[in-house]
């Protein structure tokens, strides 16, 4: 049976939630904009393609409105996100609270027990006391004064692939640099070795399939097997660290006592995991989508190339200008959730289009321009609340060494080829970005 | 010691308030508040722990 089948039928438990009376939404107070709807259409390769005609539209006709398909209310503005973003009633798990019987939702399909398995202990996927237990551990291996520590190493690992691109006329800026980078960065942090990177990346672009709106079985089938795999390989990897302990993440995390009790495999397991996923995928796409954006406007790119603008300023605007996470989603755990003056009840989900956000006119001046001198750090691109991305320091130095050293090594860059992005609109980016030195 | 925060930057992560919580406070309507300015002496190295920790550094300590 689909998850929507099962949610749909879940609806009439709403009514066992405690001080909870409405078992459906109200729809009638929004209008019914089915146009615009009838665009928000995520498997669409057109919406794909160039998203934000469409999210303009629907932002200026409607702050928020409810996707029957998804079973979602989906929020179009920069402010409604980032308050719901901070605002504790919502979380990004609700087993803690609630069962999936009185959230009206299937449990979970044992078919991709291995994904599920891997996700438990996300920290993407859990509330305190058990989220502020696991990110204490991990965010001080990741504040801004840590992160600059590495500033050195991560500058020889792009210099070495950016030395290595320079001897091809043509490369990929994906597979020659972003994807090798980011991983090999993330694994020295951790402790991983390199060497096992490229598994890691398939195991990885498999995995985050699972989080759009439209996977199949097939894709969640490829994404539960490579879970499993990552599963093992981590488990390996834990067992190896307690034999031979270093003194990095990984390792710490097997050996740490947090006030008496250690972490549980499955806990290290999935804190390990995520921070893998999380620590490159988001990064790739935010270089190539940047990048894509910096060749497509020459003379943003001669701003960079003449000094006027430097590539910390810049990192801001390649975050906010072509989101590499387009959708992310909050569950209403308390009562008094009223987001654009629609009330939304306990157990419903909301979805928020951080594309949309992050060109909101409201926020932002003449949004749809491309402007590299906003050096304005405060939009959502790494989300916010407790779940702001707990690697954005490791991020933005990262993206900004990372411009830096391209511009200064080839500052007559240009498209080899005009890129594809991937099909997916959840996570998005370029299936790869062949540039002209 | 003087505490300022910027609050264009800060996210509401709260890890300023795990470290801190006599100075900082994220309270239910999501935003962070600091409940004293001038903290005491015997707050300082909790304050700057607190300041270390934040991922947008929005917290700044004179």
């Amino acid at each position: 049976m689909s998850e929507s089948g099962h949610r749909a039928e879940g609806i009439d438990v709403h009514d066992r939630l405690p001080s909870h009376t409405t078992a459906s939404p109200n729809v009638a107070t929004v209008p019914a904009p089915d146009d615009h709807l009838a665009r928000f259409d995520v498997s669409d390769l057109d919406l794909i393609a160039d998203p934000y005609p469409v999210l303009n539209e629907i932002r200026e006709a409607m702050p928020i409105f409810w996707n029957d398909t998804t079973n979602q209310w989906v929020l179009t503005r920069f402010d409604d996100i980032s308050t719901s973003l901070r605002d504790r009633r919502m979380g990004r798990a609700y087993s803690h609270r609630f069962t999936d019987a009185e959230f009206g939702r299937p449990a979970p399909d044992p078919r991709w027990a291995s994904f599920h398995a891997h996700e438990r202990w996300s920290l993407l996927a859990l509330e305190p006391p058990d989220h502020t237990r696991l990110r204490r551990l991990v965010q001080k291996v990741f504040t801004p004064r840590a992160v600059a520590l590495l500033a050195d190493d991560i500058q020889a690992v792009s210099d070495r692939l950016l030395d290595e691109c320079a001897e091809r006329s043509t490369f990929d800026l994906l597979g020659d640099y972003a994807q090798p980078f980011s991983v090999e960065v993330i694994c020295s942090m951790l402790g991983i070795p390199v060497a096992d990177a490229r598994s890691l990346l398939d195991w990885s672009h498999s995995i985050v399939k699972m989080y759009e709106l439209d996977a199949d079985d097939a894709t969640k089938q490829a994404a539960d097997r490579a879970a499993g795999e990552f599963i093992a390989f981590t488990q390996d990897l834990i067992a190896h660290k307690r034999q031979h302990p270093d003194d990095l993440l990984v390792s710490e995390l097997a050996r740490v006592e947090d006030e008496g009790d250690t972490l549980t495999e499955p806990e290290i397991v999935s804190t390990t995991m995520v921070l893998l996923e999380a620590g490159h995928e988001a990064t790739v796409n935010t270089l190539g989508n940047g990048f894509r954006a910096l060749m497509h406007h020459p003379d943003e790119w001669r701003r960079l190339t003449a000094g006027e603008v430097d590539a910390k300023a810049a990192v801001e605007e390649l975050l906010r200008f072509d989101s590499p996470l387009q959708l992310f989603e909050r569950w209403v755990l308390d009562d008094g959730v009223e987001i654009a003056g629609q009330q939304i009840d306990v157990g419903q989900e909301i979805a928020m289009l951080f594309g949309s956000a992050q060109r909101d006119p409201r926020r932002f001046v003449e949004p749809d321009r491309f402007d590299i001198g906003r050096n304005d750090p405060s939009h959502i691109g790494f989300g916010g609340g407790i779940h702001f991305c707990i690697g954005a320091p490791l991020a933005r130095l990262e993206l900004a060494t990372s411009i830096a050293n391209i511009v200064a090594r080839f500052p007559t860059l240009t498209l080899a080829a005009e890129p594809r992005y991937h099909p997916t609109f959840v996570i998005r980016g370029l299936e790869e970005l062949m540039l002209t030195a | 010691m003087k505490v300022t925060v910027d609050f264009d930057v800060c996210a509401s992560t709260g890890a300023c308030m795990q470290v801190c919580p006599e100075v900082f406070e994220v309270r239910s309507d999501g935003y962070l508040y600091v409940l004293q300015e001038e903290p005491g002496e015997e707050l300082h190295d909790k304050v700057n722990e607190a300041a270390d920790m934040c991922p947008t550094a929005a917290i700044s300590v004179e």
